[in-house]
């Protein structure tokens, strides 16, 4: 294990964005490996639920990685943007800057984006769209449902016996749901802009493609014991874009007893001991030439903000008139 | 906004400078005080946000992580409760370098009320005014209650609640939580040291609690100057919002806040 250190920056055009860096106190002068950049988890400071990201960075650094947590325009320390860009453009906007900064004046040219919930999610939108990216650890990412993972659902009702309970005193909510949830999922409707939203699900097929047209290794790890209940299986990610071949880019994990927030000790440590073999085991590519794709990114983006509900919450910078 | 470390080698700690936007004849400091665990970094954002307010108003603010917490060196298990009032005595000679000033306020909300009131206690002469908001004011109270919110929390999110070894080694909490920590939160009474706050001291409760009636009571039986317990509704920051509360902000008791200091 190496000694570690850490030092704060405010980084960006108007010094506006905090990023706390964590990194072996020595760097080899050739050091290729690529940084691992730690996305907000929502409105949730840098630090992460029970502080998991600074514990999972400062174990990255020991083994000879350099990690940065940042916070978001608006989010934690990082001051508001100025521009009134939308919350979902502007938080990829955000990645922009800090990869940039990244480069310039640290000469790291490969980076791997890493995030939970709203986290995931930034991370692989804008992974397909910078040749630096070489990776993306999705921690419970937004994901369609699948007639797998509706068959679980239905068999876990079933077993529960407040479920019966309900029918019997007619309440039915249970088969209610289910056919609720059937019938969005024949109609390709839901609610909009949630994942049983069949927009959203071409968005999300979208943003996977450009990820692998990226050569992006990317990491999966799915809960099942959350209380959103948007997985319950492994292979869920495979089978909610079959038009895809993720297969050779994908390592794909599932927690099964674990909260959408990891909020077990006993979860936190298999998960930085997955994070942490798949960071040292992935075939992540060498540097590829090119530029920051911002215009697809854009297209991309807004078109499927027009949708609204809990796709345009991405940004999760606007609540309730509050904005700080 | 200026983020920075302070203390020492073996006791980094992180800290943020919201310097003040308005000049006075005398600097106005005031430090904040974070809670503990869970609470800590669901009141990040209002305390954020506080720090602003009071710096629109003239006061330099440092708020910072205590040791083994947030950004801050060390690991949670390291906690002990002597070791975060030194790293609040610390930001408080920080912060008086930074700007200069004589003496601070101290601002505390949750355990860090409570620690904000053990110092000022010791009748410093550099604790200018005190805010408690929603001070743990008994230790075993405050105790049940992180058991209450963890347990509440762990329940909305997962169907899996550990199994009985976890609590034992403190997953009650949602942090790791030593026996010498517990035993450091249990000791706190703030009955007890009421009679040493400063006379310029700001008590704030949203919440309710048992413990309140024997402090108010102490607080106006107070021999140097009663104090005044301030009961007001107003959302509770350091709780996990709902989707019709996630990211909204106290801004009654902010509010309160800052125009008892900056009138």
């Amino acid at each position: 294990m190496k000694a570690v250190r850490e030092n704060v920056y405010t980084v960006g055009p108007s010094k506006s964005l905090v990023a706390a860096v964590t990194e072996p106190v020595h760097v080899a002068a050739n050091n290729a490996t690529p940084v691992i950049v730690i996305l907000n988890t929502g409105i949730i400071h840098r630090v992460g639920h029970q502080r998991k990201f600074v514990m999972l960075a400062r174990e990255l650094a020991a083994r000879g990685y350099s990690v940065v947590r940042f916070d978001f325009s608006g989010i934690g320390d990082s001051e508001r943007r100025k521009d009134h860009l939308p919350a979902l453009e502007g938080c990829l906007d955000d990645i922009r800057v800090i990869l940039d900064w990244l480069e310039v004046s640290r000469g790291q040219r490969r980076a791997i984006l890493l995030g939970l919930c709203s986290g995931a999610d930034h991370a692989i939108i804008y992974a397909g769209s910078d040749p630096r990216v070489v990776g993306a650890g999705l921690l419970d990412p937004m994901i369609p449902p699948t007639r797998r993972f509706y068959l679980h659902y239905i068999l876990h009702r079933l077993a529960r016996p407040r479920s019966w309970l309900s029918f019997i005193t007619g309440n039915g909510r249970l088969f209610t749901t289910v056919r609720k949830r059937v019938f969005k999922l024949k109609s390709g409707e839901g609610h909009a802009g949630s994942p049983e939203d069949e927009r959203v699900r071409v968005f999300l097929k979208d943003v996977y493609a450009r990820a692998i047209k990226n050569d992006v290794q990317l990491l999966s790890v799915l809960t099942g014991a959350s209380d959103t209940r948007q997985s319950s299986y492994r292979e869920q990610i495979l089978d909610a874009f079959p038009e895809l071949d993720l297969s050779p880019l994908l390592r794909a994990e599932f927690f099964e007893d674990s909260d959408h927030l990891f909020l077990f000790e006993h979860d936190r440590k298999r998960l930085h001991a997955i994070i942490i073999d798949w960071i040292e085991t992935a075939n992540f590519r060498e540097v590829q030439e090119g530029a920051v794709d911002t215009a697809a990114l854009t297209k991309l983006v807004r078109g499927i903000a027009m949708v609204g509900g809990q796709i345009a919450m991405f940004g999760g910078q606007v609540f309730d008139g509050q904005l700080i | 906004m200026t983020p920075l470390y302070f203390g020492t080698g073996q006791r980094r700690l992180f800290g943020v400078l919201d310097p003040a936007e308005t000049r006075s004849s005398q600097a106005q400091a005031a430090v904040i005080c974070y809670p503990w665990g869970h609470e800590y970094i669901f009141a990040h954002r209002a305390l954020r946000y506080l720090s602003r307010q009071l710096a629109a108003r003239g006061f330099s603010v440092l708020r910072f992580d205590y040791y083994g917490s947030g950004d801050s060196a060390g690991d949670e298990s390291e906690t002990r409760l002597s070791g975060s009032r030194k790293d609040i005595v610390s930001a408080i000679q920080e912060l008086k370098e930074i700007c200069d000033a004589k003496a601070v306020v101290l601002i505390g909300l949750r355990l860090g009320a409570s620690l904000a009131a053990q110092i000022a206690a010791e009748c410093r002469k550099d604790v200018a005014a005190l805010v408690l908001w929603d001070p743990a004011v008994s230790g075993p109270e405050h105790l049940k209650l992180l058991e209450i919110e963890w347990t509440e929390m762990a329940q909305r999110h997962s169907t899996y609640l550990g199994n009985e070894s976890e609590r034992r080694r403190g997953a009650r909490y949602g942090l790791p939580i030593t026996d010498e920590l517990a035993m450091d939160v249990s000791a706190i009474d703030l009955i007890s040291i009421v009679d040493k706050l400063p006379p310029r001291t700001l008590c704030l409760c949203t919440e309710a609690l048992p413990s309140h009636n024997a402090w108010r009571a102490a607080l106006e039986a107070r021999p140097n100057g009663p104090l005044a317990l301030e009961n007001f509704s107003d959302i509770h920051p350091w709780l996990e919002g709902n989707l019709e509360t996630v990211g909204r902000l106290p801004l009654a008791a902010i509010g309160r806040i800052t125009t008892w200091l900056a009138p």
